[in-house]
């Protein structure tokens, strides 16, 4: 993916002080983790190691981008940010409504939505894709793989 | 030793493995429906049959499943299987260039090459490399791990410190769940559904899957991925000029394969690596599109299936999941494999080995007749396609434990994964920090609480010779990495190889 500037604030610096944040939390739930008093079987050995390596990186990926002087970082321009938050949601909804609904109820109308979401404006093709692929997957797992589907 | 695996095939015993490498075709694909689940589910199928059919099914589900994982990583860019990540990384530009059919020829070809080199492997070497295989210590099996998470360099062309944050993040990821020594929840936050930990492959079709779909999805233009196929025939003069490399990745894929707990996915990225390292001149540049990527990853994730039987047959110890099933398969048909099962049940090494051989066919034929076919969705329009792989992703992420909290799983992942790759953080090493995480754990504490009964922690731990020779080769991976040491290595060939044109 190509990297893209964006703007003038460099990004680089807030996503390693992100990680140190998350590497700071590690580090300290991990030194809780020491139940049994000595260090070489306790749980949170490991998890203080990878605490302390994230913050190593996340402090030289803050120190990369001090240095750095073009400013870059990946960027979300051009982005159709609707319809990613309305396809997250209507994941959302899918995975909340599943164990109500049961599959078949439940991805007739999402696979419509998305559908509709992403400009397919013909009603039958819509019908027919959103039937028809839920029948078949419901045939090919529930029937044919013995999964179980709510 | 011919004329016993000949022994072995007859009409039925090929038309069992064949009806097995078509599962293994579908189940391969399919992101979530993983070849561990099929030869899972046929273990109980086929437990009341004889032992032969039911190693024929098994091994033709294997062998092409293994392969058939690339065809979804090539296509849409969603691996198959974990050990497929490494194919998506060439693969997939390959598709989009118009490449597609050319790409899926070259991993019929080599995954085929690899399965075969594994399988005359394990017919050779079943011993000696059981016997390495057997010396290597907790620690040894630590810096494996470690070692394949320095692979991140190749995976991450753009910002190397991003890989390896993103690897770290893998890492720590892995370790949500029951700590594997102790049984104490970690990162769980009082959550029930945690205490199992995050599921490997609800993650892979998050990372890898649902951002690709997010990303696709806000993008203005949703014409199809690409405009066309390609009908660039590919000569077998040029279909065979990379069976260097493909042995090279091979050898990688077996040695891996036979070390119990690692497998595929590890394999295929160490052999990538290594091509990026000792292939110069690609036609064209690793991560663009390069034939090479596709070799060494099919290669070295084929291989595999040899190289995992090794200690399966040899010792009982399953070398992935697949032959752990597999194991499981042969304890239930009344059987010891083990030292024991060449003096009292030869021809079933045998039988393996010739349901091998007729796997690998199979892959050539289901590649060259079926996957081309499969091709074909690269050519439908995205606004119906991603709908699709939407629901496929979904059903996938729910098919591994019949649980809506991985489709959940599988749908944050994808999130995460949608902003790390706008950002410039890759997804691979994140998904290979999860696969190594927790063996990375478990070995390196067991290593530790072995070497504090020794006098000095350090001395103790990394003293032994397998050890050095692992940590020599991980400081070289690191190391090759860094500006310095690339334009210093880059100035000295080319000062040698000025030197060699002056003579």
């Amino acid at each position: 993916m190509k990297e893209k500037t964006s703007g003038s604030l460099n990004f680089q610096i807030l996503e390693g002080a992100f990680f140190a944040v998350i590497a700071v939390f590690i580090i300290v739930v991990s030194a809780g983790m020491n139940p049994y008093g000595s260090w070489s079987l306790a749980p949170g050995l490991f998890p203080l190691i990878m605490g302390v390596i994230l913050l190593v990186l996340a402090i030289s990926l803050i120190f990369q981008a001090v240095r750095s002087k073009s400013f870059k970082s990946g960027g979300f321009d051009k982005v159709d940010w609707l319809r990613i938050t309305i396809s997250m949601a209507l994941t959302f909804i899918y995975v909340w409504l599943l164990p109500m609904i049961g599959f078949i109820a439940i991805s007739i109308p999402y696979l419509a939505l998305m559908l509709l979401l992403l400009g397919e404006k013909r009603w039958w093709l819509l019908g027919i894709i959103s039937v028809g692929t839920t029948l078949s997957l419901y045939y090919a797992f529930g029937v044919l793989l013995s999964v179980y589907l709510p | 030793m011919i004329e016993q695996i000949l022994a072995a095939i007859d009409l039925r015993f090929i038309f069992l493995v064949f009806v097995g490498a078509f599962a293994g075709l579908v189940v391969g694909a399919m992101p979530g429906l993983s070849v561990t689940m099929a030869t899972a589910i046929l273990v109980s199928v086929t437990f009341t049959w004889a032992v032969n059919d039911a190693m024929a099914l098994m091994m033709g589900v294997y062998v092409v499943g293994v392969f058939s994982g690339a065809i979804s990583a090539i296509l849409i860019n969603i691996p198959g299987a974990p050990g497929s990540v490494a194919t998506t990384l060439d693969g997939f530009p390959m598709t989009m260039k118009g490449q597609a059919k050319k790409a899926l020829r070259v991993a019929t070809f080599y995954s085929f090459f690899g399965t075969m080199f594994g399988l005359i492997m394990l017919a050779l070497l079943a011993k000696p490399v059981t016997k390495i295989a057997l010396q290597f210590s907790p620690m040894d099996y630590f810096l494996l791990a470690l070692f394949g998470l320095t692979t991140v360099g190749s995976l991450t062309s753009k910002n190397f410190l991003k890989g390896l944050i993103s690897a770290a993040l893998g890492v720590i990821i892995s370790l949500i769940g029951i700590d594997p020594i102790m049984g104490t929840p970690r990162f769980t936050f009082g959550s029930m559904r945690l205490q199992a930990g995050i599921s490997l492959i609800a993650a892979l079709i998050g990372l890898f899957g649902f951002s690709e779909i997010l990303i696709q999805i806000g993008q203005r233009s949703l014409e199809p991925i690409a405009g066309k196929l390609g009908k660039e025939k590919v000569s077998f003069r040029e279909l065979t000029r990379h069976i260097p490399l493909s042995i090279q990745a091979s050898l990688i894929g077996t040695f891996i394969g036979a070390l119990p707990g690692t497998g595929g996915p590890v394999a295929a990225l160490i052999a990538y690596d290594q091509a990026k390292k000792t292939v110069r001149k690609p036609e064209v540049p690793f991560g663009e599109g390069a034939i090479e990527g596709i070799v060494a990853s099919e290669s070295a994730n084929n291989a595999c299936i040899g190289g995992a039987l090794i200690p399966m047959l040899t010792l009982a110890v399953p070398g992935d999941a697949v032959t752990a099933v597999l194991l499981s398969a042969m304890y239930v048909h009344g059987l010891r494999p083990g030292p024991l099962l060449f003096t009292q049940t030869p021809d079933l090494f045998y039988v393996i080995l010739a349901a091998g051989i007729i796997g690998s066919l199979s892959i050539i034929a289901l590649g060259i007749g079926v996957a081309p076919l499969m091709a074909r969705m690269v050519l439908i329009p995205k606004k119906i396609l991603l709908p699709v792989v939407a629901i496929l992703c979904i059903i996938g992420a729910y098919a591994i434990n019949s649980s809506v909290f991985d489709v959940l799983i599988m749908a944050i992942f994808g999130l995460i994964g949608f902003v790390m790759r706008r950002k410039g953080y890759s997804v691979a090493p994140m998904v290979l920090g999860i696969v190594l995480g927790s063996l990375m754990d478990a070995n390196f504490r067991r290593a530790v609480s072995l070497a504090s009964a020794g006098d000095n922690l350090i001395i103790s731990m990394i003293s032994r010779p397998i050890s050095l020779i692992l940590i020599a080769f991980i400081l070289i991976s690191l190391f090759s990495n860094f500006k310095f040491v690339k334009t210093g290595l880059r100035k000295l060939f080319s000062r040698r190889s000025d030197k060699g044109q002056e003579e």
